[in-house]
């Protein structure tokens, strides 16, 4: 506590200039802060339209009485969805496997497996940018837009060829592995939470009140 | 104002749990690779002692039987015709629609007819008698 108050004398002798820098701070990590509850509120709902999608196939299953306990609901759903898991991801990972297999021939054949030639490519790719900082309150903050410090190159030969192809390869599996893993995480998410209450007993749905899993 | 303020509560969760968020799908990740390993070893079997993979499992080809069977008691249920016969006292039987009873067993149904037989001979004695009045 001593210490924060050895700072309250700083606070009251800004400047209009330090004042306006302060209120800038601010917004900006507000903003940052709504953007990131903006996207998490998107992946929640995308979250709960996939888990929903165990009740198309459950509803027969738990009304028909073909299950009927929580257990059987659980395992059901998990070795159902591995299956998918495996069907969805099928062709990507061959796909990678391949490609991979490929590239470790083709470096080991054509460069003398020297893979720096691989990596400097795919670095020289990306843009680097530099922030300019400032010193305030002995913190070093960020103070003004970046600046580009060194540009994209791209290689026109046939290591950049090879070098783009297998990393679009690699970013359409690691895509397509995120994003069913994240469906399979809501359906198993979702079936833990609905598995009890499929089964239990709810005087809510009572009276021709029934409005399923809730 | 509550919703921003919710949204912003949002963007300060996600910043606490993005660790554990993104090592629950490296968790997952892991787990479909050796998922697929196994079982692209295990169709790849399958596939050559004649099966597929992709068949139904047991709950999904008991759901459908059932589903079959509900099906063809609802189509046996439709195409059942009209019930022709009247319905008659407490005694005749309402169970099968195509059961006719032999005649001189029911009594109930017996008289009733009897009583419907001599309602509708005195209606057309009735249109008779209009009749022979009109000639």
């Amino acid at each position: 506590m001593n210490n924060l108050l050895i700072y309250l004398p700083l606070l009251v002798q800004l400047n209009e200039k330090e004042k306006k820098a302060i209120g800038i701070i601010a917004i900006i990590l507000l903003g940052i802060l709504l953007l990131l509850g903006l996207i998490a509120r998107l992946l929640l709902s995308i979250k709960d339209r996939k888990g929903r999608e165990i009740d198309n196939y459950m509803y027969d299953l738990v009304s028909y009485k073909i299950i009927t306990t929580p257990f059987q609901f659980r395992s059901y759903v998990f070795k159902r969805e591995t299956k998918k898991l495996y069907l969805n991801n099928r062709w990507a990972l061959r796909v990678f496997i391949l490609m991979a297999i490929a590239l470790i021939i083709y470096v080991s054949t054509f460069l003398s497996g020297d893979w720096n030639t691989i990596w400097k490519i795919l670095d020289d790719l990306f843009l680097e940018i530099e922030w300019p900082t400032t010193k305030m309150f002995g913190l070093t903050i960020i103070s003004d837009w970046p600046f580009i410090k060194t540009p994209p190159v791209i290689y026109l030969t046939l290591n950049g060829y090879v070098t783009y192809v297998a990393f679009i390869i690699s970013l359409w599996c690691g895509l397509n592995l995120i994003g069913t893993c994240f469906s399979f995480s809501a359906k198993i998410d979702r079936s833990n939470k609905v598995s009890s209450k499929a089964f239990g007993k709810n005087l809510d749905n009572m009276g021709g009140n029934n409005r399923g899993f809730q | 104002m509550t919703a921003l303020l919710k949204t912003v509560g949002y963007g300060f969760l996600i910043i606490i749990l993005s660790p554990f968020v993104v090592l629950g799908l490296a968790i997952f990740a892991v787990y479909a690779i050796i998922v697929y390993l196994f079982l692209e070893i295990s169709s790849l079997l399958l596939f050559f002692t004649g099966k597929s993979f992709k068949n139904d499992d047991m709950e999904t080809i008991k759901l459908k039987e059932i589903m079959k069977k509900e099906e063809i008691y609802r189509q046996n249920m439709m195409s059942q015709p009209i019930n022709t016969v009247p319905q008659h006292g407490n005694n005749f039987p309402p169970q099968n629609n195509n059961y006719y009873p032999p005649q001189g067993t029911n009594n109930n149904y017996q008289q009733q007819q009897n009583q419907e037989n001599l309602n509708q001979s005195s209606l057309f004695d009735e249109t008779k008698k209009d009749g022979d009045n009109n000639e």
